[in-house]
């Protein structure tokens, strides 16, 4: 009876808003699950590093400017170390008027700590670059198409690379993050500088622990058995709070980020501004 | 905020649409109680047109709604240059589901008692 009810439009006196009402509930109901899909996305983003860029759980740097080689036979050896590998970020591309930055990834042991590829690969020779969907989108590029790049500051010749994939970056610098910036290997950077310029050794290691390793605890032992070796840093990859922080630039470190970088005596550079500082040489 | 507030003003439909129905329907109700209906069986038949239209909703907007959050995720993971991973929470969407229900159930309670108020007679008399 009730159903008919709720089916039966009614005519003249006896009419009812049948249609309507079915179409306001349906609408309400189809709201309320997009807006819980879209939650639960959310928050799987932001409780899955990976997807954001992040697969380490430390990164180490060295305070001295002489590189990783001090800090390896220590990582190297840690017990509580599944993989690591050194990595120069914020290497400073161009190709026609854009410019954007690159992280240079050597991947000892075969473990890689870019994400997985959105599309396409990962560069593995000197001649293929990996792109985020966003520098590709502004390039007006595609998978598998041949650009010329250049390193700016060293005011090279271009050269051509061949992009094989887009990529998750994390966020390193104000223009290095998620959808913007390239991935490089260190034979890539090589190729693209002069062959008078001498690369900058690797500036820091990324660290991944061994599974049941808690991450605070083991950045805490590494820093302490580091510490014998020279002055080092031991940092946490910075974890968003929300998708705002997300964004190159707007992550909770990005401040102390900042602060680091122009705090930092020119010897401590990152390997971007070695590069520039030999070019200026 | 936006998709609660929605689904509230989804639930004020149902119950105006209720409301109405008792006031167009009086004749209806008042013949059905001469002929033997109780009041709780007059209540049971506005429960019942409630959750028919709660569901036709969630039969038609949960599909729609999962479809739409899934374009709408991907083209903010397109934007923001991540990978595009969908979660669909079932458990959630069946708590949201029966919570959905239940509230059109309760909802049904006021024009319930509205429509029982009156005796059979006299609103057969006004008509």
């Amino acid at each position: 009876m009730g159903i008919g009810l709720a089916l039966h439009r009614g005519a003249g006196r006896t009419a009812v808003p049948v249609r309507s009402a079915v179409t306001s509930a349906t609408v309400g109901v189809a709201a309320l699950s997009a807006a819980i899909v879209f939650a639960a996305s959310l928050s799987h983003l932001l409780a899955s590093p990976a997807l954001y860029g992040v697969t380490w759980d430390a990164a180490v740097t060295n305070n001295s400017g002489t590189g990783t080689g001090p800090m390896m036979p220590t990582v190297k050896h840690d017990r509580q170390v599944e993989a690591w590998a050194t990595f120069s970020a914020g290497v400073p591309l161009r190709t026609g008027r854009t410019e954007f930055e690159a992280i240079v990834l050597e991947m000892p042991r075969g473990a890689s700590f870019v994400p997985a590829p959105v599309t396409g690969r990962l560069p593995t020779s000197d001649r293929e670059i990996a792109l985020g969907t966003q520098t590709l989108r502004h390039l007006h590029a595609q998978i598998g198409a041949t650009i010329r790049i250049s390193i700016p500051i060293l005011d090279t010749r271009s050269r051509s690379m061949t992009i094989v994939g887009t990529t998750v970056f994390p966020t390193l610098s104000d223009t290095l993050g998620l959808g913007t910036g390239a991935a490089l290997t260190p034979a890539g950077l090589q190729y693209l500088a002069p062959a008078t310029t001498q690369i900058p050794l690797p500036a820091a290691v990324f660290v991944r622990f061994r599974p049941g390793v808690e991450p605070q605890a083991g950045r805490h032992d590494l820093a302490t058995r580091l510490a014998k070796d020279g002055s080092f840093t031991v940092d946490g990859p910075s974890h968003p709070d929300g998708p705002a922080q997300l964004r190159p630039g707007t992550g909770p470190a990005a401040g102390a980020r900042h602060r680091a970088r122009r705090d930092r005596p020119a010897d401590h550079r990152a390997p971007a501004d070695h590069l520039g500082t030999a070019a200026a040489a | 905020v936006l998709g609660i507030g929605l689904a509230a003003i989804a639930l004020l439909t149902i119950a105006h649409l209720l409301i109405t129905s008792v006031r167009r329907r009086r004749r209806d109700f008042a013949i059905l109680r001469a002929l033997g209906f109780t009041s709780w069986q007059v209540r049971g038949t506005l429960c019942w047109q409630a959750l028919t239209l709660a569901g036709i909703a969630l039969v038609i907007g949960v599909p729609a709604g999962i479809a739409c959050g899934r374009l709408s995720w991907q083209v903010f993971a397109h934007q923001l240059g991540i990978t595009p991973v969908v979660a669909v929470p079932l458990a959630v969407l069946a708590v949201m589901a029966a919570g959905w229900l239940a509230a059109a159930a309760m909802i049904a309670v006021l024009p319930g008692e509205a429509a029982t108020r009156n005796p059979p007679a006299r609103a057969l008399r006004s008509e």
